[in-house]
């Protein structure tokens, strides 16, 4: 830290004078908009969802088209479209940008699960947890691989980590988790456990698509 | 079940992005993880002993000497180390492990370190159930073992371990003393001879090697309130240009030293150069194998996708947070982007980092700010500061690929006291850096510098903006105005100056009559 502190005020300063510059013209507006999209659009799974979040993200880029968010808005919302290859061309750019960015390593990450390329998902959910490793999305992200390899009481205990350290202001994420934690308890034949945690899940977020269907995967499963 | 995607979104969305949020970076790995934070590494040449190098690493920044009750621990998590290369690769030739361990000695008892003369017993008016007389405080610190220690309830020991050949081997004390970790200088009525004390944390692990950890002064010294008040530097030390008696000027400060009165803590490891050659000799200066890489680093324990087979048996595998070779290149080069990113890569792998040596994005502020005249890119002549190149280096060394290693020629003689230059290479004195790194090394005014392009003409030919020949000759005196360290460095092992006390610490303000309380010259410190 110290040896060289004077060079981060260097940082900083033309940081701080590139931001004050761009305030004025800030794409905020959509670029929160496109975040609350993409939530939703996770929720419901519908690649219609996806496409709009990715339009309101790029009319974000169309007022400052190398804003970091909105283009990683916009890989996720390809992502969510099943666009794969448009989706890791863009995500594999903004890592080069910005390697230290844990949220478009667990992007990629995804990407390559979803291409069946598990060597390569896994090498970027492991910088996710060198570069964070108590972060809930180096949790989360880890833990969707352990789910694809099988290991469900690794996955759970993942879940149940990044879980644990998701604010408790934030029902609707912590709801997901809770979600996905029941998947691995259906997995696993844990009816009871499964139903008890969907219960929790759609008391934090009544209006959850997933955990609806989930519910009724579970209904499915037990032949009710 | 329905195919997932976008999992990771979710803990996306919710997380208050860690690395990047309104465009601006917020939290760099360090900052949040203080304890593995590196805040100087030094190598270079015994002062007192030219067949021995000297390596120091310092973690834990700006450490208040009064911050009681627990001061300053090292992390029993963290993992220590310290990397020679000694084959031009920027790769492992030998390496130093240290790894500390915390006891609790009298968990009753509220705070890390008491005691007072010979002890303090309850007096007559104590009430049950203390009887009077019985002992309450215990005698003052005198010793880290033994009589003397019984105040020393917070106690840290550590191990020290070589790897080299791939082969780890414990290094200890040949009349088997427990290594303990120097603890902070919490005052005069608890630890009434601090020196004798500290000094008792001078190792002798046999072969010539010595180790000292523990809590000492911080060696660093800048003006850093100047700094980052958008290089708002004293008008008394030329806004940012030294003059040149200023600049001469090495045991002066004409402005106050932020980092004055604060403690580091410190791991200190002096080994036989022959120990670290690649020859097992101590080579001359001339001969290729004389010039070593050092970089520190530490580590935790890494948490993996794939768990172990075995659940129970831990894999012993630890992911980097940080490291330190040069002093300058994370913080002066690398992007803002990528320090993360960079903190944890190896070495081996920088010329990934390469294009940043090309433009430094300092360079272009002192421009902005001073109006100083630059080189233009690419900056070849920075480029010698992460390979193995002349004027370090001998003729005929193999450059070995772009690695951020602190480069030290170990057959040029230490400079003697008198002798010694702030600015080490730059004004004639090879004994510093960038031929190493020393504790007095002034590394921001060197740093600034040589970003500035005081290295062109010499280590390669550099052009300015309108395309004619740049001569590091023009480059600007820049400084921060603070020459030197607050406290005398030690001349002998470990070198920097044992931790300032927690009761009457001092750190020098803009104002005071002198910026340099240590020296007869009394140099007002302008605000």
């Amino acid at each position: 830290m110290n040896s060289l502190i004077s060079l981060r005020y260097a940082l900083s300063l033309v940081l701080l004078f590139s931001a004050l510059a761009q305030a004025a013209t800030s794409p905020q507006t959509e670029i929160d908009q496109a975040a609350k999209l993409i939530r939703h659009a996770r929720d419901t799974q519908s690649t219609e969802d996806f496409r709009a979040a990715g339009l309101v993200a790029a009319k974000a880029l169309a007022t400052e088209p190398e804003n970091f968010d909105a283009q990683r808005y916009q890989a996720m919302a390809l992502l969510g479209e099943k666009d794969l290859t448009a989706a890791l061309d863009l995500a594999s750019k903004l890592n080069k940008r910005v390697p230290d960015d844990i949220g478009i390593w667990a992007i990629l990450s995804e990407i390559h699960a979803a291409r069946d390329e598990y060597d390569e998902a896994e090498r970027c959910a492991q910088w996710v947890l060198d570069l964070r490793r108590n972060s809930p999305l180096a949790f989360s992200t880890a833990a969707r691989l352990r789910e694809i390899y099988g290991d469900y009481d690794g996955a759970a205990e993942f879940y149940s980590e990044a879980l644990n350290r998701t604010s408790p202001s934030d029902a609707e994420e912590r709801s997901w988790l809770l979600v996905q934690s029941a998947r691995i308890l259906l997995r696993t034949k844990n009816y009871a456990g499964a139903a008890a945690t969907l219960d929790q899940a759609e008391k934090l977020f009544p209006n959850s698509v997933q955990v609806l269907e989930m519910k009724a995967e579970l209904a499915r499963t037990k032949g009710e | 079940m329905k195919p997932l995607l976008c999992i990771v979104m979710a803990s996306l969305m919710a997380m208050p992005s860690p690395t990047f949020a309104a465009s601006h970076r917020e939290a760099p790995i360090t900052a949040l993880d203080r304890a593995a934070d590196i805040t100087d590494f030094f190598a270079f040449v015994s002062y007192d002993d030219p067949s021995k190098v000297t390596m120091i690493l310092n973690v834990d920044p700006l450490l208040e000497p009064g911050n009681g009750p627990n001061y300053f621990p090292f992390d029993d998590n963290i993992l220590y180390q310290i990397h020679v290369d000694n084959n031009n690769t920027a790769t492992d030739g030998v390496v130093f492990n240290i790894q500390f361990t915390t006891e609790i000695r009298a968990p009753q008892v509220f705070t890390g370190f008491v005691g007072a003369g010979s002890g303090i017993n309850a007096p007559a008016n104590s009430p049950a159930p203390v009887s009077p007389g019985s002992a309450v405080v215990p005698a003052a610190i005198t010793a880290l073992d033994g009589a003397g220690a019984g105040g020393l309830s917070l106690r840290q020991h550590y191990t020290v371990s070589i790897t080299k050949g791939g082969v780890t081997t414990q290094l200890t004390s040949p009349s088997g003393q427990t290594l303990f970790a120097v603890p902070s200088n919490v005052g005069p009525r608890t630890m009434p001879n601090y020196p004798a004390l500290a000094a008792q944390g001078i190792y002798n692990l046999g072969n010539g090697i010595r180790t000292f950890a523990g809590t000492v002064d911080d060696p660093f010294y800048i003006d850093l309130g100047a700094a980052f008040d958008s290089l708002n530097f004293r008008t008394g030390a030329g806004g940012g240009v030294l003059t040149a008696a200023q600049d001469a000027q090495d045991n002066v400060n004409f402005a106050p030293d932020y980092v004055s009165g604060y403690n580091v803590n410190t791991i200190a490891i002096e080994v036989p150069i022959a120990t670290l050659t690649s020859t097992g000799t101590q080579p001359k200066a001339t001969d290729p194998a004389a010039t070593l890489g050092f970089w520190g680093t530490t580590s935790r324990p890494r948490i993996l996708v794939r768990r172990s087979p075995l659940p129970s048996v831990p894999t012993g595998s630890y992911a980097q947070v940080q490291r330190m070779g040069n002093p300058l290149i994370n913080e002066l080069i690398i992007g803002t982007g990528s320090k993360d990113f960079w903190s944890i890569s190896q070495p081996v792998n920088d010329s990934q980092f390469a294009s940043f040596d090309l433009d430094p994005l300092l360079a272009r502020v002192l421009n902005a700010v001073y109006g100083v005249n630059i080189p233009a890119p690419p900056r070849n002549d920075l480029l010698p500061l992460v390979t193995y190149a002349a004027p370090i280096a001998a003729a005929g060394t193999p450059g070995g690929p772009v690695a951020d290693l602190l480069r030290l020629n170990t057959a040029v003689p230490p400079t003697p006291a008198g002798s010694r230059k702030r600015l080490g290479v730059l004004a004639g004195d090879f004994g510093g850096f960038p031929n190493g790194r020393r504790v007095s090394d002034d590394v921001t005014d060197i740093a600034a510098r040589a970003v500035a392009g005081v290295l062109c003409g010499v280590t390669a030919p550099c052009k300015d903006s309108t395309g004619a020949t740049f001569l590091g000759t023009s480059v600007a005196l820049i400084g921060d105005g603070v020459n030197t360290n607050d406290v005398p460095y030690q001349e002998t092992f470990p070198y920097v100056a044992f931790a300032q006390s927690g009761r009457s610490r001092r750190h020098v303000d803009p104002g005071e009559a002198s910026c340099t309380p240590n020296t007869v010259v009394a140099t007002a410190c302008p605000n």
